[in-house]
């Protein structure tokens, strides 16, 4: 057997074991006449530039440095083609099988959620290479150029593909949650708009940061590190999101999106020690570092535990039975598993956590810092009882109506908080010169809270224990509901091929 | 908020027949969207090589049922098992062994008609040689061959429907839950779908559910059927089974103060009645008023020489009938009993209830 027929098979071998979507994907693609059109639009604007290039050159072409600059024009339209249009596409291709009901088609054969959600990437992948092969021969004659520098180049390339894989892995998520159809034009609008504005941003940020960044020096590379590290973890939130929505209903659609979130966390304060530890000449564990990190960590877990305790209790026959069989190990996977009262638990635990990070980091705050530790326990108390708010009222109010939904439970707990936060300025209705200093009506904003308590604000006595006395509150309203969800999980015993009959009206059920 | 849990196993079993196991059952299903209840305590059963018609109006709840067994949506209530796999807890076992048409054709653009066969045998894990003789014997099952290379965009409707069945059988599966598949089809398109799906269950022994308005065509394949109307089962059985129910299963109202406990009216309650018709060359007034007097006969129609009724009496009495039509001198030419349609018997059985 020769070469070429060796070759031929083991392409034959790939294409066989390749993803179906993107052999159907690939295949729909270089018949369509969008794609067709954009490519031959992508080499003519790379051809004009060319040719206005050279002319407008002059001299320059040939003793100039303008290698880099020659790049850059091509680069503008590569990751115009690369940032919006193959987002965008792959944003319209799930979109479009839910239109025209092929996504059921494809739903009830053996491919997983998964492969679907990694179909439409390899292909938007195999879109983005082609555009990057047509580019190539101008990017080719630029590198004859002088001042043409090829790492930062490769660099740059190499970037934009992640950064093309991360706009669509964000755009087939976001189609795979898009339920409404009447919606979906204004969707695709707001997706098309929001690409095209996180390219022009992305196109000024890799700009200054190739201007500044410097192949020998360490802390751009760390930051680098961090930056991809950080994006890395939302390019597997977005996966674990849009496979949760293409999962079938019984199935568990939960634990992959909250364990993304727990590891997003513990990759923040492990990434920052573990930079301290790699590398303490160029970076250090201080006010700089620790106070927007706790912040950053107090705003997830808020946003987390928005959705976490308002998540629909019902936990499927199948899911059950996939528990693990020992015990403990059912206990510490239970707070990962879907409902709201098992969210609340899933998001104290991790509360706990930032608490006792915080407590450890006070000693490298420094004497002068004003951060104190009643600003972390502050927070903590007061996502304890909002969350707590929130959690109790899907609790009850899930139950009365099939008509309110998650997210209504979410907006009402935002203008409780909402009414916190305005409650205490009231007086400037009937009197507009009334200044107001701190005081203790004043509890219910919690970011003024967070403001007096950061200027070592006088109050800071009679605040931690008023809050943490609601905390308490909050957590004995929700005490019984925990216990429930977890020993539902710990002490759960499910019977083979048991029909259960949840949420069904009284009589409705033959028997009853 | 009530949880009600019930064994299936501790269900009472309706007997298989000497067929098996069934390979398709549906028990207590329930499927309310809020206050509708689109589908409501459904159960059935369908063997190895049986065509089950399932029939109803519109928004009866069938394709809500359908989308269930396929597993594309969840019940609210009760399961639905496929080769005694449930659809709730193993939907990915229940894909393999069941193939579904949905009543609307999901066309890819740019595609022909071997690309979409093999991206359906890639989708249920076929590799290789196996993929390519599974979209082969596809291609020849459905006579699509000569079409191969044409794009699906510009295939007639017929043809568009052929393909959706070879799709829908492509990983061969043991079950088959097609929904209106002779939906907007010629006559002979229709006629030729008819075919193939008769041909699937007499030789490869599929169990065939199919939805269709057009019921003297599932007369014609179906071996039972289950008629259902808001959401409720009232009939099922096989054909010559629910030709016999002349009224529904259940009382809606009390009669002259009679309350019928557990509201439902039983086969045994309700006497056998047959639908005679009588031709005669002349004298259809006379034979009309006659007939109206005579013991057993109601529901009197009279037609072009021809009169037809309903009669409650058994065999002797039918025969007695006749011995007494030919001594009353009525110019007979023929006595028959008229066979109820499946149309006949879903007019009937049904009220044309929508929610």
């Amino acid at each position: 057997m020769s070469t070429f027929e060796r070759s031929i098979d083991l392409l034959e071998t790939v294409g066989d074991r390749a993803n179906p979507i993107l052999v159907k994907e690939t295949r729909q693609s270089l018949k369509s006449r969008q794609f067709v059109v954009t490519f031959m639009l992508l080499l003519a604007a790379s051809w004009f530039i060319f040719t206005m290039g050279v002319m407008l050159g002059g001299d320059a072409i040939e003793f100039g440095a303008i290698g880099n600059e020659f790049f850059w024009f091509f680069y503008v339209i590569l990751a115009f083609a690369v940032l919006v249009l193959v987002p965008f596409s792959a944003y319209r291709s799930l979109l479009a099988e839910k239109d025209q009901t092929t996504y059921d088609l494809l739903s009830i054969t053996t491919l997983s959620p998964r492969q679907i959600v990694w179909g439409k990437l390899l292909s938007a992948l195999v879109q983005v290479l082609i555009f990057y092969s047509a580019i190539a021969p101008f990017i080719a004659f630029t590198s004859l150029l002088q001042g043409f520098d090829f790492v930062m180049v490769g660099f740059m390339l190499v970037i934009t593909l992640l950064l093309a894989m991360l706009s669509s892995m964000i755009a087939i998520a976001s189609s795979a949650m898009t339920k409404q159809r009447q919606y979906q034009a204004l969707t695709s609008m707001f997706m098309l708009g929001l690409l095209i504005v996180q390219t022009m941003f992305l196109l000024s940020i890799v700009g200054s940061f190739v201007n500044t960044f410097s192949l020998v020096d360490a802390e751009a590379w760390w930051t680098l590190a961090f930056g991809m590290v950080i994006a890395a973890s939302y390019f597997l939130l977005f996966q674990q999101v849009a496979t949760a929505h293409l999962t079938f209903e019984s199935d568990d659609r939960t634990s992959g999106i909250r364990m993304v979130f727990s590891g997003q966390f513990l990759l923040l304060w492990g990434g920052i020690y573990a930079m301290t530890w790699l590398a303490p000449l160029t970076f250090s564990l201080g006010e700089d570092v620790i106070i927007p990190a706790t912040i950053l960590s107090f705003i997830h877990w808020g946003a987390v535990g928005m959705f976490a305790v308002t998540d629909d209790p019902y936990l499927s026959r199948r899911v059950r039975r996939n528990l693990p069989d020992n015990r403990l190990r059912r206990l510490l996977f239970a707070p990962f598993l879907q409902g709201g009262h098992r969210g609340y638990v899933y998001v104290l635990v991790h509360l706990a956590i930032l608490t006792a990070i915080s407590v450890a980091t006070v000693p490298f705050l420094g004497s002068l810092s004003k951060w104190s530790l009643d600003v972390p326990i502050a927070m903590t108390c007061y996502l304890v009882i909002y969350l707590g708010i929130a959690c109790a009222l899907a609790r009850w109010c899930l139950g009365l109506s099939s008509d309110i939904r998650a997210g209504h439970i979410r907006v009402l707990t935002l203008i409780l908080l909402a009414i916190g936060c305005m409650l205490p300025y009231a007086p400037l209705l009937w009197n507009p010169l009334y200044v107001q200093s701190y005081n203790i009506s004043m509890l219910l904003n919690p970011f003024a809270t967070f403001y007096h308590l950061s200027d070592s604000g006088s109050y800071a006595s009679v605040i931690i224990p008023v809050l943490g006395i609601g905390a308490v509150l909050a957590l004995a309203v929700n005490l019984r509901a925990m216990k429930q969800g977890i020993a539902e999980i710990v002490f759960a015993e499910v019977k083979p091929r048991a029909v259960v009959a949840e949420n069904v009206p009284e009589g409705a059920l033959i028997g009853e | 908020m009530s949880e009600i849990a019930v064994t299936v196993d501790e269900q009472p079993q309706p007997p298989s027949n000497g067929r098996g196991e069934p390979t398709l059952e549906i028990r207590n299903l329930h499927r309310f969207f809020g206050k509708l209840k689109a589908v409501n305590n459904v159960s059935f059963r369908a063997y190895a090589g049986q065509v089950m018609g399932f029939i109803g109006p519109n928004g009866a709840g069938k394709t809500t049922t359908m989308r269930i067994l396929a597993t594309l949506d969840t019940p609210t209530a009760g399961d639905a098992f496929i080769c005694g796999h449930s659809v709730i807890d193993d939907p990915d076992r229940v894909r393999r062994v069941l193939g579904f048409m949905p009543d609307s054709f999901g066309r890819y653009p740019n595609m022909d008609v071997v690309e979409y066969l093999d991206f359906f045998a890639r989708a249920y894990g076929f590799r290789g040689a196996a993929r390519r003789d599974a979209v082969e014997r596809v291609l020849v099952f459905t006579e699509l061959r000569k079409l191969a290379e044409k794009p699906i965009s510009a295939l007639s409707k017929g043809m568009s429907q052929r393909l959706c069945l070879g799709r829908t059988l492509i990983h061969d599966p043991e079950v088959l839950v097609l929904d209106e598949p002779a939906a907007g089809l010629d006559p002979r398109a229709r006629v030729e779908v008819r075919e193939l799906i008769a041909l699937l269950a007499s030789e490869m022994k599929k169990t065939v559910l199919i939805s269709s308005h057009i019921l003297t065509e599932l007369g014609e394949i179906c071996d039972s059927a289950a008629i259902i109307e808001a959401g409720e089962i009232l009939a099922h059985g096989t054909i010559e089974e629910i030709q016999s129910q002349r009224k529904r299963r259940r009382v809606l109202a009390p009669v002259e103060g009679v309350v019928n406990e557990g509201g439902a009216e039983t086969d045994e309650d309700e006497p056998h009645t047959t639908i005679l018709a009588a031709r005669v060359l002349s004298g259809v007034e006379q034979l009309e008023r006659w007939l109206l007097e005579q013991p057993f006969v109601s529901e009197v129609n009279m037609g072009p020489q021809q009169v037809s009724f309903t009669f409650a009496g058994d065999a002797a009495a039918q025969c007695d009938l006749l011995k007494r039509i030919v001594e009353n001198k009525f110019e007979l030419l023929e006595f028959t009993g008229k066979t109820q349609s499946l149309e006949d018997a879903f007019m009937a059985i049904t009220e044309g209830i929508t929610q």
